[in-house]
């Protein structure tokens, strides 16, 4: 059993204060029927104000909560309860063979696995009608064909016509062009599209910022044509920027790289009502950093236990790119905290990195930055970090000024490690290091 | 190198016009990016155009570079710093910054500079934000920031209250605010200095700053600024001789004192014989000698209504008599008060003993008054006292008589719950209740909500009186809080707020472990 863990940890996994709260309040262990414990998991039923006990379990191993309470939150407050007491009296636990309920759960979760290899098969069978498959994409194929030949012919009309009436122009002027990229099954060119929209209220230098976008979108469709004869990896990447998502089942067939995976950086965001969130990772062995992209709908968790600060062992495989970041956990181990400062770069060798990393893949917007020993300052609220060798980038002019004082107050003006998302121009900082300890600030 | 910012400005200035007004031609360059661009082309003009700008913007960002640092180093903060407080006690306070138990801020700054800690970096901006809109929080927050949190405000214009240590500069050139807070600080350790720089600048400073300035005056206080504060009796603004009279009524030396003090005992007599009485024989006409000593001769428009003028002289005398006038020759304050009962002048009487005890601050006679006030259920008789509030006095007392005194009001009715609502009355003084008296209340709780288990107004009062309780109640009470809390059935309509009241005082227990190195 791992009692690694500290009660502070286990509440910084609370979704919001209430639940932190309740969670403390039900880390007694009076407040439980019943409590036990088995490898790597432990659970528990508590008496509610319902007629049955809630039955909570944790598979302690990534680690994962289960309860049956119909709380939408996670995990929920009897899943921190069990945790804290596991943590503050682990001899509460008596150690006993799981009941059926676990013993069910536990089945499931590996049968996720085993299902997965079937869905695999399942594919795979599909797969052997080649023809019907063959047919499916050659449809797609033309649809894209059609409407980026479109899109080529309204981006020349804009430069015919000029740039300088398009603010006067309303959203739907955007919107319709990107509806029909849509309709065309090319979503990842409809994106680009609406982002435009964006930059003419961007202020001043917005003409420029769009033309540039729009060149941008241009040199997609210019790939688009001559797709064949591009590098397999650049293909992939101007496919994944028209709008095609490769299966998972695909990726999962590249090559896996293992490592000890550190989650240096976090960041969730709600569009409507889908949640994204990013978790940046950085393998120590290799040195290489890896994006989890995963999505859940309202209140849902999401898929993966991953908590700023911790480290997994797990094998990933990358989506192919020219310059692969995006990647999938094919199988993991155990969470464990790393109490120790990631090594970083300095200003001048991270750019360098990052103009490698886009010679390689114009397509780039968020590009992975761990440094070492900067040191953020203020100028009139604006938020900069130098290094060590009198270089300077500025952060984000989006980041709220509580975050940038945060920032300052955590490094009381000496050097610190800053794990942070480079857009080319400034900087959006996610975790710090200082003193061993580690911060989240997504 | 190949890139010229006029390449991209000549794109775009077409762009912007269009192609159809204005023919495009590549530009040329230099170099990788040159030959590039010599081979971009197209039948179509506006294609030329957009891979001209893709190729542009990719080539310069592609190739930006950081800029170097040119701005002067700003200063480190000091790295011997207060210990930063545990884990546990950085997650209740980020509990309470949350919205969770917020009014136990307080209390949290004052264990963490009891423990002699610091506020973990992560809290301070919104600390320091809170602090500038709650001004009441400045004082008990400020010991708690460490060098980290001074460091900080140093840099932002929001929070210089919390590094603000006025300097005989600010004296000189400062605004008013600045003025006071060096005249204050000054006076708390060089009273006669303090006394000399007004002195020097008096007849210079606005009338509503000399009275502001001379209230200053209350720490230190002293009869060698008996001269300045005589002297400040004459001024032209009636505040000003107000804080003056204030002042020197608190110094029983003073020849201001003599002079009430001779007024006052002609005009009101002890008799000791055969038991305590008191006569009181006013003049018909105000003596005008007393005006250039502030006693005024027509009541203010507040006293108007409720006083006749000879109340009015003697209610400003008594308040500005020394209150050993009274218990000169071994007469306990008890009994003078007891003398005052049902007298004539009761209410003249009880009130300037009340403001002159809270002028001179007399432990002793306040817990007298107090007694005479809540006990004696003066109150219950509708005497109208003027304008004092006689809770105000309990803060003259100290912490054991507060506590004692509380006990010996609530300890003789078993059954009535007013007193319990009472105590309330006393929220702004509350002391820490002791664990005798805590006890006491929580035994009357269990009583009273044990029996009335209706809803009825005094449950919502009690309600709310509850979570003043919980804040009170010293935390080793915890068992028996819940063994109050067992008592009580989950239908009962105490229920939730005994849960509320459990919640509270189980939140500041943890507060007190964390801070008691038991942390982790």
């Amino acid at each position: 059993m791992s009692v690694q863990w500290t009660a502070e940890q286990v509440l910084a996994l609370a979704p919001d204060a209430a639940s932190a709260k309740n969670g403390r309040g039900l880390a007694s262990r009076r407040k439980w029927v019943s409590l036990g414990s088995g490898p790597s998991i432990v659970w528990g039923e508590c008496q509610g104000s319902g007629k049955d006990p809630y039955r909570t379990q944790i598979d302690l191993r990534e680690p994962a909560f289960r309860c049956s309470c119909p709380s939408r939150k996670f995990p929920c407050k009897h899943g921190l309860g069990l945790f804290l007491i596991l943590v503050e009296s682990p001899t509460e636990f008596v150690e006993t063979d799981p009941p059926t309920w676990v013993t069910d759960w536990l089945a499931t979760r590996s049968q996720k696995v085993e299902k997965q290899a079937e869905k695999q098969a399942k594919q795979q069978q599909q797969a052997a009608d080649p023809e019907a498959q063959a047919k499916r994409s050659l449809a797609r194929q033309q649809k894209v064909s059609a409407g980026v030949q479109e899109l080529r012919r309204w981006l020349e009309d804009r430069i015919r016509q000029g740039l300088a009436t398009v603010p006067q122009e309303s959203y739907q002027f955007w919107d319709n062009v990107a509806a029909r990229m849509v309709d065309a099954q090319a979503p990842g060119l409809a994106r680009h599209l609406r982002d435009c929209a964006g930059i003419i209220h961007s202020g001043t230098g917005w003409s420029d910022r769009l033309l540039a976008r729009m060149g941008g979108i241009y040199l997609l469709t210019e790939g688009f044509h001559h797709l064949e004869s591009l590098p397999p990896s650049v293909q992939a990447d101007v496919r994944t920027q028209i709008g095609w998502t490769m299966n998972q089942d695909e990726v999962l067939k590249e090559p896996a790289q293992a490592d000890l995976w550190l989650v240096v950086g976090q960041q969730t965001e709600v569009e409507e009502r889908l949640k994204v969130r990013r978790t940046w990772l950085y393998g120590l062995g290799k040195a290489n950093f890896a994006l989890l992209l995963e999505f859940a709908h309202g209140k849902q968790p999401f898929e993966y236990s991953l908590f700023p600060g911790t480290c997994l062992e797990a094998e990933l495989v990358f989506y192919p790119s020219a310059y692969p970041l995006r990647a999938l956990i094919k199988n993991r181990q155990e969470a464990v905290l790393l109490k120790q400062n990631p090594p970083g770069m300095n200003i001048h060798q991270a750019i360098g990195t990052y103009h490698q990393g886009f010679a390689q893949c114009p397509w780039l917007e968020q590009f992975p930055m761990l440094l070492q020993a900067v040191v953020p300052f203020q100028e009139q609220g604006i938020g900069f970090i130098r290094d060590e060798q009198g270089m300077l980038i500025p952060l984000s002019p989006h980041l709220d000024a509580k975050q940038v004082w945060q920032l300052l107050a955590l490094s009381g003006g000496y050097p610190l490690t800053l794990f942070g998302e480079w857009n080319g121009s400034s900087l959006v900082p996610l975790q710090v290091w200082v003193e061993e300890e580690c911060y989240g600030l997504g | 190198m190949g890139w010229d910012e006029s390449l991209w400005q000549k794109v775009a200035a077409t762009a912007l016009v269009g192609t159809e007004r204005q023919p495009f031609t590549v530009p040329t360059a230099t170099g990788l990016l040159g030959k590039l661009l010599s081979q971009l082309n197209s039948p179509s003009p506006e294609a030329v155009l957009l891979t001209t700008a893709a190729t542009l913007s990719l080539y310069k960002r592609a190739g930006g570079l950081p800029a170097p640092y040119s701005v002067p180093r700003q200063e480190t903060c000091d790295r011997t710093d207060l210990p930063r407080c545990s884990l546990r006690a950085a997650r209740l306070l980020q509990q309470m910054l949350q919205g969770q138990f917020t009014a136990l801020l307080p209390e949290w700054f004052t264990l963490a500079a009891e423990a002699g800690q610091r506020v973990p970096e992560l809290q301070l901006p919104e600390l320091l934000d809170l602090a500038r809109q709650q001004g009441g929080l400045r004082a008990i927050l400020l010991p708690v920031l460490g060098q980290r949190g001074r460091w900080l405000a140093t840099q932002n214009s929001d929070w210089k209250y919390a590094i603000e240590v006025a300097t005989a500069e600010d004296w000189e050139t400062g605004n008013q605010a600045a003025r006071l807070l060096y005249l204050q600080t000054l006076r708390s350790t060089h009273p006669e200095k303090a006394r000399e720089l007004l002195q020097a600048t008096w007849k210079q400073e606005a009338a509503g700053d000399r009275s502001k300035f001379l209230a200053t005056f209350r720490t230190g206080l002293s009869s060698a600024d008996e001269p300045l504060l005589a002297a400040a009796l004459g001024d032209r603004s009636k505040e000003v001789r107000r804080v003056a009279a204030d002042l020197l009524a608190s110094l029983p030396t003073s020849q201001f004192c003599q002079f009430i003090t001779s007024h006052t005992t002609s005009y009101v007599i002890l008799n000791r014989e055969p038991t305590l009485s008191i006569t009181v024989n006013l003049p018909t006409e105000f003596d005008p000698s007393l005006l250039q000593y502030g006693i005024e001769s027509k009541p203010t428009q507040q006293f108007a209504s409720i006083l006749g003028e000879k109340a009015w002289w003697l209610l400003q005398l008594i308040a500005a008599t020394p209150l050993s006038v009274w218990t000169n020759g071994g007469i306990p304050v008890a009994e003078l008060v007891n003398a005052a009962k049902y007298h004539q002048w009761e209410a003249v009487l009880l009130d300037g003993w009340a403001r002159a005890t809270k002028r001179q601050q007399d432990a002793e006679w306040s817990e007298a008054l107090l007694q005479e006030w809540m006990i004696g259920k003066r109150f219950e008789r509708n005497v109208a006292l003027l304008d004092i509030n006689p809770m105000v006095l309990l803060e003259e007392m100290p912490p054991d008589r507060q506590n004692a005194f509380l006990i010996s009001l609530l300890r003789p009715n078993q059954e009535n719950l007013d007193d319990l609502l009472t105590l309330w009355s006393f929220r702004d003084s509350y002391p820490q209740w002791s664990v005798e008296l805590a006890q006491l209340v929580l035994d009357r709780l269990g009583t009273y909500m044990t029996q009335h288990t209706t809803f009825s107004n005094l449950v919502w009062d009690l309600k709310a009186v509850l979570q003043e309780f919980a804040r009170c109640l010293p935390v080793s009470l915890v068992p028996e809080v819940l063994k109050l809390q067992s008592c009580i059935t989950r239908d009962s309509p105490w229920a939730p707020s005994i849960e509320e009241f459990v919640a509270i005082l189980l939140f500041r227990k943890e507060m007190a472990e964390a801070f008691a190195g038991d942390g982790g």
